[in-house]
């Protein structure tokens, strides 16, 4: 019974810090530069993309036809989006000193280019790009997706 | 449903697709034909021609591009990624230049040394901070990392707070020079990141350090 109701504490500690309003604040990156239509949304706000802006893990960066996003995350690693493209920073993982590191990144749509981070070369095979029509495993890498739809 | 696929594959596979689909949605018409979508992924070059590789992996397959400028096209989650082939050079900036042209700068890093048990800025150091701060204005950096390492002569317990120290007298460094604290991330891993693997209790120059990087 004991464990059980650690296990629900558990639960429910985990639950209380995945909401935003709970979560510390856990900076992913920065915006490097920002053209035309370029909003980050976080939570219900929606916020103009500037230069130098911090990115937090869950962000979704977006673009509209005239827009252009370049952003660094804190591992290194290179993000460029084109026009009428949407990315979420899904989990952001880079602790060196206890050795856990992780990237996903979920493109709705659009397209991005890449370049990886410190996350791919000390942790191969812990990053990962989502796109609605099938996933995409990075080692040391430079690529580039567009993705239109499913 | 694999639609397009089995379209393409003739007769055979239309026959098995009407089969497997009579039991199911009767009164649904069917699908209308789509255009197809534009979804391809396409490796590029390496700066330091490091070998390099994505899979792209769905429901229906998964597909290994290893060669630079090496793509595939995706139709749908449900159909397996194509054959890969390779993409010239005007088509990769055509589909993809607007991307490529928005990727920031890489970061750069710099590695201060310190003497002995010291937290002091040495004249070597001290030497390096104009072209950190350089560095700074030129990306117009707000995310620089600054870490504290140590060698192995003391407790690891000692060497964290050495190495945090290290790191504070570049930050306070950096702070003078009116870099903002928001932009500063700073940390100690103590002896647990050693350049050159040394035996506890042994001094080695190249371990005490702390690194910098601006992004």
């Amino acid at each position: 019974m004991r464990t059980v109701t650690s296990v629900t504490a558990l639960i429910l500690s985990v639950t209380c810090l995945s909401l935003p309003a709970w979560a510390a604040e856990v900076i992913a990156g920065s915006v490097k530069t920002a053209q035309g239509g370029a909003v980050v949304r976080r939570g219900t706000q929606t916020i103009p993309a500037s230069e130098g802006m911090h990115l937090l893990v869950n962000d979704i960066l977006q673009t509209s036809a005239d827009g252009r996003l370049g952003a660094i995350l804190q591992d290194g690693t290179g993000i460029g989006l084109g026009p009428n493209t949407e990315l979420k920073i899904d989990s952001f993982l880079y602790e060196p000193a206890d050795g856990k590191f992780g990237l996903l990144l979920r493109l709705a749509r659009g397209v991005m280019a890449y370049f990886s981070g410190r996350i791919a070369h000390l942790a191969p095979g812990s990053v990962t790009v989502e796109t609605p029509v099938g996933v995409i495993g990075l080692r040391g890498t430079q690529m580039a997706v567009t993705i239109e739809g499913a | 449903m694999n639609f397009i696929r089995y379209l393409r594959n003739g007769t055979l596979s239309l026959l098995l697709l009407s089969a497997a689909c009579a039991p199911k949605r009767v009164a649904a018409p069917p699908p209308a034909p789509q255009p197809l979508k534009q979804n391809v992924f396409v490796l590029l070059p390496e700066r330091d021609a490091a070998p390099s590789s994505i899979v792209v992996t769905n429901r229906a397959g998964t597909r290994d591009l290893t060669q630079p400028y090496q793509a595939v096209r995706v139709e749908r989650a449900d159909v397996a990624p194509g054959t890969p082939f390779t993409m010239d050079q005007p088509e990769v900036r055509r589909l993809f230049g607007t991307a490529i042209d928005a990727l920031p700068k890489p970061e750069v890093q710099f590695v201060l040394h310190f003497d002995g048990d010291s937290d002091a800025l040495n004249a070597e150091s001290a030497a390096l901070i104009p072209a950190i701060l350089n560095a700074i204005r030129e990306r117009h950096s707000t995310a620089i990392t600054v870490t504290g390492h140590t060698d192995a002569t003391a407790t690891h317990d000692y060497n964290y707070q050495l190495g945090l120290r290290r790191a504070r007298t570049v930050e306070a460094t950096l702070l003078r020079q009116g870099v903002s604290q928001t932009d500063l991330f700073v940390s100690s891993h103590g002896d647990a990141d050693q350049l050159v693997k040394t035996p506890p209790n042994t001094a080695n120059a190249q371990n005490r350090r702390v690194e910098v990087i601006v992004r």
